[in-house]
């Protein structure tokens, strides 16, 4: 079968689904916008406000953007008479988070210029500016192409950044593995002119012309985001199982053969909407590599068939594979891809998630520093001044750079003859590990308040100080030595990946958080609520009877999530 | 050609709309007799990454004295605070006489200059007045304009008034929304940046909702890598700018007298010979025809 040709919808498990009158808003914002254009020029050109329209808003997601407001600000901008702080936050698309040194220096100046000079590395590998004006939009979309960057599809219903495992220590395939990333992304990419159009002064799309073919995303794109991950085990830096898409690198020795797939994982939910849940991702076989581009255009295809366009929440893969089966979702797949998908090959147990933190060695002899980055910000704070740190050695020119999954820098394919340098640099700013415990160097958080419109609790602000509070109970009880995967989202959207922690807190209200517990260490099992809203009091003294319980009662070797799991909820 | 032009501009008389602007005298109208107001509201309306502090004063008085739009407040300030310099300052009136009853609003730009040994001065009277706090006591007096007054309800307005030169124009718009008049209200706004200097935008853009600001044209010179001003904007609105002025509206600028209004009387004067086929000179009687018949109106400072 042709890849481009879409084979007759099965209207019949459809029942009735996606009449046109029950679509959502957003679904004629998409079929309308002319291949995402929009008014977006005209809305950018707009003075009058720093804002844009619902419309705007959901429009400019597509070209890797959300228009939010300094929260914390709102009231002191009333008092002078001007509208809220509006700016946007922009998010670029970096396939496996791999930049070169003269990229990171371009992306820091134009931080410093345009932008609030915090550069934030994202839990998806890929790094984000915050507070653009609506003025100094198109000059920040300009300074990325000039660095052969974009931001597109970095938000939106389309294919988001794809992930790849930024471990090279385990298996000689990776670098072949981490290659996927940029063309998986590539393969998924919207066709559209409207970046250029809009941002780069590009030719205008005439009135009442054909906007470009797209025979993926079509005029009306996916119902929903999308995202892939791949990695390669044992390390589960990416939480493979959580994407629409997860990959598991097969091989052997310098070989990669393809990859075990698992589909529907996504974490995402709606307080007080039972109907909204996190899931796990289903393995449903083997795909041999040359096939991986395709197999992935296809699983976002079906979905893009099959999906429910009414209602948003109810819209990503997961959703549809419950509401047809897994076996009806295969089945289609295995009709669009041409062949039966191939039995999961056998792979190595996940082990961690972690970064492997200080140095470790490739196959080839090339080597990788990963720098712990707390909760993504590049920032130069309290004597650890990992912005400066990251500045001299990209003006070294001595590495790339590779952002992680667990929002923290590797400097990659170091020469020996190099190390030395980086380390005296490192050393210079300030930049150690040695003095942080296991469960800092893991622990994860969104971004939260004060910018994001969605966020109903503090996330990346306040990780720090409950981090800490954790860590002295873990001293306590004797559990300091031991990390506990330990992650905060502001929201139920789960950014910060709280559903798949050890102790994972997702935001209810001020102060107030869901308290989740025993998923496992290794990303393999969603965590449960434990207590549904709670707050940090309340929090810390569950904490603090289970920790005690835990020292005492473990079996050996077992982790904080595995006991959860056995003494809460079995 | 030039006939035409004169029966063009002088056919539309233009009536003052109440008897506001008869000159008074006395307590509050004078520096000699001021009056003591208080400090309801003091905001320095720029925010962070600003490159000025523009202050938004809100005077409460209770004495018996009215203002028109377009007059001006004199503001003394106390002898430990004037440095020897008692010349009062005046400042056009932000706030309109009927839906600001008994307050008088001020927006005051706190002036800075390089001094010789390089450290920032500032502004005496400026300085004074920023550094006002809600309750203090201030002194002053209203300072009557007798020609840079509203036209009558039914008349269409555009007003050019980048920085503080805004002021007036607040007072015209809240002034004309609250006597419901039908005449069209045309802002033109310029400052330094959108994000922290749109001085008053959340009120404009109540305006702009509400239909009492018809129109708004915004310069922000430094918001992109050429710079833009009010004059550019004039220049990019040219044809609806005749048609307005064509069908008798009144045109008001307010703000620095140079380079500002001179790049505007420039725009003007382009916009004009070009739209009418005119001689820069002969653009340049149209102009002063308008002036002269009150139809291009001026409180430049």
């Amino acid at each position: 079968m042709s890849k481009n040709k879409t084979p007759e919808i099965n209207t019949e498990v459809m029942n009735g689904m996606n009449a046109p009158e029950n679509l959502s808003e957003v679904e004629s914002f998409k079929t309308e916008s002319r291949g995402l254009r929009g008014d977006l020029s005209e809305q950018m050109e707009n003075r009058v406000t720093g804002n844009v329209t619902e419309y705007g808003k959901q429009m400019v997601k597509f070209h890797g953007s959300y228009i939010q407001d300094d929260r914390d600000r709102r009231s002191i901008r009333e008092e002078k008479k001007l509208e809220w702080s509006y700016s946007f936050m922009i998010r670029l698309r970096i396939p496996g988070g791999d930049i070169t040194s003269d990229q990171w220096i371009g992306l820091q100046k134009s931080c410093d210029t345009m932008a609030t000079g915090v550069i934030k590395i994202t839990t998806r590998q890929t790094v984000q500016f915050h507070g653009v004006v609506k003025a100094r939009m198109k000059p920040t979309m300009k300074d990325f192409d000039d660095l052969g960057l974009d931001a597109i599809a970095a938000c939106g219903d389309v294919n988001r950044n794809v992930t790849t495992g930024s471990n090279p220590q385990y298996e000689a395939f990776h670098a072949e593995v981490h290659e996927y990333a940029a063309q998986i992304s590539q393969h998924l990419l919207p066709k559209t002119g409207a970046f250029k159009e809009v941002w780069l002064d590009g030719d205008k799309l005439e009135e009442g012309k054909k906007t470009e073919t797209d025979p993926l995303y079509q005029d009306r794109y996916l119902p929903r985001k999308f995202k892939i991950a791949i990695t390669t085990p044992p390390h589960n830096d990416v939480d493979v199982f959580i994407h629409d898409i997860g990959l598991i690198a097969v091989g052997e020795g310098n070989i990669l053969h393809g990859f075990n797939a698992s589909i529907g994982g996504g974490l995402g939910t709606t307080h007080g909407n039972a109907k909204t849940y996190p899931r796990r991702g289903d393995i449903v076989g083997f795909v041999p590599k040359d096939k991986v581009l395709d197999f992935c255009w296809q699983v976002a295809a079906v979905n893009r068939d099959y999906g429910n366009r009414e209602q948003r929440n109810q819209a990503k893969l997961k959703y549809t594979i419950d509401r047809l089966g897994l076996d009806f979702v295969k089945g289609e797949l295995e009709k669009r891809i041409g062949y039966e998908l191939e039995a999961p090959r056998p792979v190595p147990a996940f082990t961690h998630r972690g970064d492997p933190f200080g140095w470790v060695e490739d196959h080839k002899g090339q080597w990788y520093y990963t720098a712990f980055v707390e909760s993504g910000r590049v920032i130069d704070e309290d004597g650890y001044n990992i912005k400066s740190a990251m500045g001299e050695i990209a003006e070294a020119k001595i590495c790339n750079l590779r952002f992680t999954a667990n929002q923290n820098v590797m400097f990659t394919y170091v020469a020996e003859e190099n190390k030395a340098q980086l380390e005296g640099i490192l050393k210079k700013h300030g930049i150690t590990i040695e003095a942080m415990n296991p469960t800092r160097r893991e622990a994860m958080a969104c971004v939260a308040l004060p910018t994001c419109p969605l966020a109903l609790a503090e996330g990346q602000r306040y990780l720090p100080e409950f981090v800490g509070k954790v860590e002295e109970l873990q001293k306590k009880h004797g559990l300091i030595e031991r990390p506990i995967t330990t992650r905060i989202t502001g929201c139920p959207n789960g950014c910060g990946r709280s559903y798949v922690a050890e102790i994972g807190l997702v935001g209810k209200g001020p102060g107030k958080y869901a308290l989740r517990l025993a998923g496992d260490y290794e990303g393999e099992r969603l965590n449960k609520v434990y207590v549904e809203e709670a707050d940090e009091t309340e929090i810390l003294n569950t904490l603090d009877d289970l920790f005690g319980k835990y020292a005492n009662d473990r079996t050996a070797n077992e982790s904080f999530g595995d006991y959860s799991e056995r003494t809460l909820f079995s | 050609m030039d006939e035409l032009v004169g029966a063009t501009t002088q056919a539309i008389t233009i009536p003052t709309t109440t008897d506001e602007h008869i000159l008074r005298t006395g307590k509050g109208y004078t520096r000699l007799e001021p009056v003591k107001g208080t400090i309801k509201y003091i905001v320095n309306l720029n925010d962070i990454d600003s490159n000025k502090e523009t202050y938004h004063v809100e005077i409460e008085y209770e004495d018996d004295i009215t203002y028109g739009c377009g007059d001006a407040a004199g503001i003394m300030a106390p002898d430990d605070k004037n440095d020897g310099d008692k010349t009062p300052r005046l400042y056009s009136i932000a706030s309109s006489p009927e839906f600001h009853e008994g307050e008088v609003h001020l927006t005051v730009a706190l002036s800075t200059y390089k001094k010789d040994d390089g450290e920032t001065g500032y502004g005496i009277y400026s300085k004074y007045i920023s550094e006002l706090k809600e309750g203090d006591e201030v002194e002053f007096y209203i300072h009557q304009n007798q020609i840079f007054n509203l036209p009558a309800d039914d008349t269409d307005i555009i007003m050019i008034g980048p920085g503080t030169g805004i002021a007036p124009f607040r007072s015209f718009v809240y002034e004309r929304s609250e006597r419901a008049a039908s005449g069209r209200n045309w802002l033109f706004f310029g400052e330094q940046h959108m994000h922290c200097d749109f001085l008053y935008q959340a009120e404009w853009q109540e305006h702009l909702a509400t239909e009492a600001l018809h129109k708004i044209d915004l310069a922000f010179s430094r918001d992109q890598d050429h710079k833009i001003y009010v004059q550019d904007r004039l220049r990019e609105n040219a044809d609806e700018l005749m048609t307005w002025i064509d069908g008798g509206a009144v045109l008001y600028v307010c703000g620095a007298k140079d380079p500002m209004s001179k790049d505007v009387d420039k725009a003007l004067t382009d916009i004009i010979a070009k739209s009418k086929s005119l001689s820069d000179e002969a653009a340049a009687d149209f102009l002063a025809d308008l002036e002269e018949n009150n139809r291009y109106l001026k409180d430049v400072y």
